[in-house]
């Protein structure tokens, strides 16, 4: 069973390394760190806020919200929403589906591949985003801040989102035609509003989850940040710093919601027909 | 070994496959109708890639659909022209690995099937740059990699060269007669023919006939013959058929006439004396029943 496994995630592998789609992940990611290091090159801290606390608030931010809130949503959604519509397309689904491997199991290794890909490209887009954001002027908090810690806080939320929210497109992708439209609209509402809304809305988002993972080593007022206690407040708003889980229950609750996508996404690839496209009478 | 009861199938408001009843014994069956007759799809639903809408489908006594421990018995050599983009030797090797066999015991098996379909010196070769007949060929092994017990190929011989054909008929020939079982879809009648002569017809969905295809070809003899003579005066061709014994009806349309006898043989040995004794310029002579349409359209109407 193994070997099957392992065949069916090498295949997913090449499928997923092979197309157009990396290409285009690869472009978003360069862009990303082209803005990091843009905002490096051509901001400038205001007179009242000294650059050792403006740049990590400001990467902290931009982190978080253009990575973690966008990013660590669009590249799972990218991969896993075609677990099998690409071999339906393809026309390749016929030899899967013959071969004595339960579906169930040729899903698993489809979906293990295709988060392993999100997780790979997330992780290595946050190093990127990292380098290129310290590369004009190198460390200007002068040693305060944990760069490489928060970034590795970050990248640990990455593919924590790559698994839950590759296993829920994954879902996404077997129940509904247009996964991928559904996906995008389940992203954008419930992932990027939803998220930003009160704390008891925004507990029923992935995205709350992940931000405690990725900001678990961080206080805001160990940022030097003189801030009005209303201002304060707002920040930790936008960073999810009200009343978050701990990191760790936030790991079980992604984890387990992944797990009961599986198991879901299992049920529906055991029910439903699934055949080289189009599914016409010959 | 197979047996389908009350079976059908639709795909919304399309009926694919309706009430079929058949079973399909061991050697090699021919399943044989037009496109569209539903073929694709009955073997889809024999090789559980499709669950029946209605009635069931056993292979072994087995249902097939959701059961994987089945699959290891059968090989499928889909019609499809898809394939992973890997050379034929990984690609074949892969599938095997998927059947279950372990990585030494896959690549040793996909180089002898390779071998055997005639691919051996190409196996390093991408397939996707393969010739047609080349990619008829490594699906051919890919079905074979791991020895099942039941092959379903589905059009194999289709867009092939003629010499591709003979070898790739003489291979499945070969197969059956070293003791596999073999269900091959096709809608060319003489092609199943020098394959096979057990065959299932199908039409519409519908099962027409099945068994040996000399008893359908008997039960055609029967059915008069319609060959359609474009000519410059079919009135007078008419007027020198109509007493000749064997033609048992005439139909006249602009330009042409429609003769039905039931004996061809005689009447294509009177044509040339007739056309001789009447004059009359022949264009083009068609006999319409030559195709597996008219065998179809005879066991529609008789039906």
């Amino acid at each position: 069973m193994i070997g099957q496994l392992w065949t069916v995630a090498t295949l997913e592998l090449r499928q997923a390394i092979g197309g157009a789609k990396i290409l285009v992940v690869v472009l978003m990611l360069f862009a990303l760190a082209a803005l990091a290091f843009a905002v490096r090159a051509l901001a400038t801290p205001p007179p009242e806020l000294g650059p050792e606390a403006f740049w990590p608030a400001i990467y902290l931010l931009m982190l978080n919200f253009v990575f973690l809130q966008t990013t660590v949503i669009l590249v799972p959604l990218a991969f896993a929403t075609s677990l099998l519509r690409n071999d339906i397309d393809q026309g390749t689904l016929v030899y899967l589906w013959t071969r004595p491997v339960p579906r169930p199991t040729l899903l698993l290794a489809k979906f293990l591949a295709a988060s392993a890909v999100s997780a790979g490209l997330l992780v290595v887009g946050m190093g990127l985003f990292c380098l290129a954001f310290l590369l004009p002027g190198g460390d200007p908090s002068g040693g305060a801040f944990d760069w490489l810690g928060r970034t590795v806080d970050f990248m640990a939320a990455a593919v924590l989102g790559a698994v839950g929210y590759g296993a829920l497109f994954a879902l996404f992708g077997l129940v509904f035609r247009r996964g991928l439209i559904w996906g995008i609209a389940y992203g954008f509402l419930s992932e990027f509003v939803l998220t930003n809304f009160p704390a008891v809305v925004r507990e029923v988002t992935v995205m709350h989850y992940l931000r405690a993972v990725a900001l678990s080593g961080v206080d805001v007022r160990s940022l030097g940040l003189r801030f009005d206690p209303e201002d304060l407040a707002e920040v930790e708003r936008l960073l999810g710093f009200l009343d978050p889980p701990s990191a760790a229950s936030a790991w079980a609750t992604v984890l387990l919601l992944a797990g009961a996508c599986l198991v879901l996404s299992a049920c529906v690839v055991r029910a439903r027909e699934y055949c080289a496209a189009p599914a016409r009478p010959e | 070994m197979i047996q389908a009861r009350g079976l059908s199938k639709w795909f919304g408001q399309v009926i694919a496959l309706n009430g079929v009843d058949v079973r399909i014994g061991e050697g090699i069956t021919g399943l044989l109708g037009l496109n569209g007759a539903g073929k694709t799809t009955f073997l889809r639903l024999l090789t559980g890639q499709l669950r029946p809408s209605q009635g069931s489908v056993t292979l072994f006594g087995e249902p097939i659909w959701n059961n994987h421990r089945l699959l290891r018995r059968i090989g499928v050599c889909p019609e499809e022209d898809a394939f992973y983009d890997l050379s034929g030797l990984a690609f074949v090797a892969c599938l095997a690995r998927l059947s279950g066999l372990r990585r030494a015991e896959a690549r040793r098996r996909a180089e002898e099937v390779l071998e055997r379909v005639g691919l051996g010196p190409h196996r390093h070769r991408s397939v996707r740059a393969y010739s047609r007949g080349m990619r008829q060929r490594v699906k051919l092994a890919q079905a074979l990699v791991h020895d099942p017990e039941v092959l379903f190929l589905d059009e194999p011989l289709t867009g092939t060269d003629p010499i591709v054909r003979r070898e790739l008929r003489e291979l499945i020939v070969a197969l059956g007669a070293a003791g596999k079982h073999i269900v091959l879809s096709s809608h060319v009648l003489h092609e199943v023919e020098s394959i096979t002569h057990t065959i299932v017809l199908m039409h519409r969905g519908r099962v027409l006939a099945d068994g040996d295809v000399e008893r359908i070809r008997a039960l055609m003899d029967e059915h008069p013959h319609r060959v359609r003579i474009l000519c410059d005066r079919p009135r007078t061709l008419a007027r020198a058929l109509v007493d000749r014994p064997h033609v048992v009806g005439l139909e006249l349309t602009p330009g042409a006439l429609v003769v039905e006898t039931d004996d061809p043989a005689d009447f294509f040995a009177a044509v040339p004396h007739l056309v001789d004794a009447t004059g009359v310029e022949v264009d083009e002579l068609v006999s319409e029943d030559d195709d597996l349409a008219a065998v179809f359209r005879y066991l529609v109407e008789r039906s």
